[in-house]
């Protein structure tokens, strides 16, 4: 991505979350989701055996993949870029084919049940063209997430990711997520094979 | 070290029943059509026979086909923009376009075809491109996923157009073993070239079959875990009894042991087809039904799905049986005006 132009990011220090959900529910509320389906989730949960036990937490949203899926395989280039990169779905282009939704490696997207069209986070772009920072990060009570410009080294999260550690979700996909870890435990990392949940 | 999960959502699967189906009748097709061009266009003498019956059952299958493409579609009445808003990096921009083409060169094919007009040779070789383009295609829109590893595998568009040609042949079998005289195959003489053929092929699609899940099983945890799943999840009884067993072994040894009954060779047919659909539907759903993250499996709402997709199913019967006498009588038609036009 070219450095002049700005790359809206986000941070999200997992060392201060408390699993309270409330980016969860000021998501649902700010975008008016239908019921059964999320654009930011967060999932939980108890590692270890008592009395060594360890309660994870890893919230999820769109990585905003640099390199994404959704928009290669996007045959009416409904899915796009908006500004500073954010990847966003145009609904009014969205033939519901549901190919990006096979194609995203983060469960990030799913047809509106009312639209029949693709949806997922946009990181709140309305919002934040008015000024504003998405729902999530307005809302955390436990100041665990952050968002701003990647390209901006003065910005809060490029001095996040200068100074900690980091890690993203499935870097060996290549897709280069613009959702940024700190603290992430690799157990929540991808699936737990061993412990599938049997099909109702 | 043990892992309790408290809290995850439930995901739903982007494919359900109707692309399964919209795969399998466009294989079929494509099939279908190669077949029919074996013959006039590629000089194939024993396969001439088969030529018309063939060109019908292509066009017959295509439209329920393209049906529950768009059926399946979120938003139908925008499907046109497929053809406006391009994106060449997408395998579904590329289908459709080659469906489009497929579409007409078929549909001019077979009338040149059956009106016997020389110009179906040009047509058919235009048609037989796009025809295994069509077979490739739907094996290749999976394949460029790397989230499921059991469609990120360059076998998949060649296992796709194999499983297709026998899904073709099979339906050839069928027909001639129950209902020749409604399809047009009463003079056929082509019955062992067809069968020689076929055992190939279903020798070739096991063998691609058991090459991609043993490339699968070692890719990582997410390749074991998708074939452990066909082979002893909740795919164990579409994957091993219904694809495996009823559709590929047990045709199999029909046709290498009953060549001379049209009729246990149309059961043949009938179970290869099924096995066709039931690989289409083990790829489709066993590939995206494992998940990403945590350990929920992914939700299906196939309910409508598998209404519309069995509702597509007589439509295909019906066409079957209607389009070769809908042309016909177009044929003479046709040729009753330009014979008066030239009195």
């Amino acid at each position: 991505m070219p450095e002049n132009k700005s790359h809206y990011g986000m941070v999200i220090d997992l060392r201060l979350c408390v699993g309270c959900h409330a980016c969860t529910v000021a998501c649902k509320m700010e975008n008016n989701l239908p019921e059964g389906f999320f654009r930011s989730w967060v999932v939980e949960a108890d590692k270890g055996e008592y009395p060594t036990v360890t309660r994870v937490k890893l919230p999820r949203l769109c990585n905003q993949c640099e390199s994404a899926p959704c928009e290669q395989v996007c045959p009416v280039k409904a899915t796009h870029r908006d500004e500073g990169g954010v990847v966003v779905v145009d609904s009014k282009k969205c033939i519901g084919c549901r190919y990006c939704i096979s194609a995203c490696p983060y469960d990030a997207r799913y047809i509106h049940p009312k639209k029949g069209t693709a949806d997922k986070c946009n990181l709140c772009l309305e919002r934040v063209k008015g000024g504003l920072m998405p729902a999530c990060v307005s809302t955390c009570i436990a100041h665990a997430r952050y968002f701003g410009d990647l390209n901006d080294p003065m910005s809060e999260v490029s001095q996040l990711l200068s100074e900690n550690s980091y890690q993203v979700l499935r870097s060996e996909l290549g897709t280069k997520p613009s959702v940024f870890y700190i603290g992430l435990d690799g157990a929540l990392a991808g699936a737990d094979y061993a412990n599938l949940a049997k099909r109702r | 070290m043990d892992m309790t999960f408290i809290y995850q959502i439930e995901h739903h699967a982007a494919f359900g029943p109707l692309i399964v189906l919209y795969f399998f009748l466009a294989g079929l097709s494509a099939g279908l059509f190669i077949l029919s061009t074996l013959g006039p266009v590629f000089g194939i003498q024993k396969f001439k026979p088969l030529a018309k019956p063939t060109s019908t059952m292509a066009l017959a299958t295509l439209v329920p086909g393209l049906l529950a493409l768009v059926l399946d579609l979120g938003q139908p009445f925008r499907a046109l923009s497929l053809f406006y808003r391009v994106n060449f990096q997408s395998i579904m921009s590329w289908g459709s376009f080659i469906l489009l083409i497929y579409g007409i060169a078929s549909l001019i094919y077979t009338w040149y075809l059956w009106k016997e007009d020389a110009r179906m040779k040009t047509w058919g070789k235009i048609g037989v491109v796009f025809a295994a383009a069509l077979g490739l295609y739907t094996g290749f829109l999976l394949a460029v996923v790397p989230g499921h590893p059991l469609w990120n595998s360059a076998l998949l568009p060649l296992l796709f157009l194999i499983s297709g040609s026998v899904a073709a042949l099979s339906l050839i079998s069928l027909t001639k073993g129950f209902a020749p005289k409604a399809v047009g195959l009463e003079v056929m003489g082509s019955e062992e070239g067809i069968h020689t053929v076929k055992v190939w092929m279903v020798v070739l699609e096991i063998l691609l079959i058991a090459f991609h899940l043993l490339a699968v099983l070692t890719l990582n945890d997410a390749g074991r875990a998708v074939v452990q799943n066909l082979f002893s999840g909740t795919k164990q009884m579409s994957f091993m009894i219904v694809q495996l067993v009823i559709g590929m072994f047990l045709p199999l040894i029909l046709l290498l042991f009953s060549q001379r009954s049209t009729k246990i060779l149309g059961i043949s047919g009938l179970l290869s087809l099924i096995g066709v659909f039931a690989l289409r539907y083990n790829i489709v759903f066993g590939g995206e039904e494992l998940p990403q993250a945590g350990t929920q499996l992914y939700l299906f709402e196939g309910g409508s799905g598998w209404w519309l997709t069995a509702g597509l199913l007589v439509l295909l019967v019906i066409l079957l049986i209607g389009l070769p006498k809908i042309l016909q009588n177009m044929v003479k038609k046709s040729s009753g005006i330009a014979s008066s036009q030239s009195m």
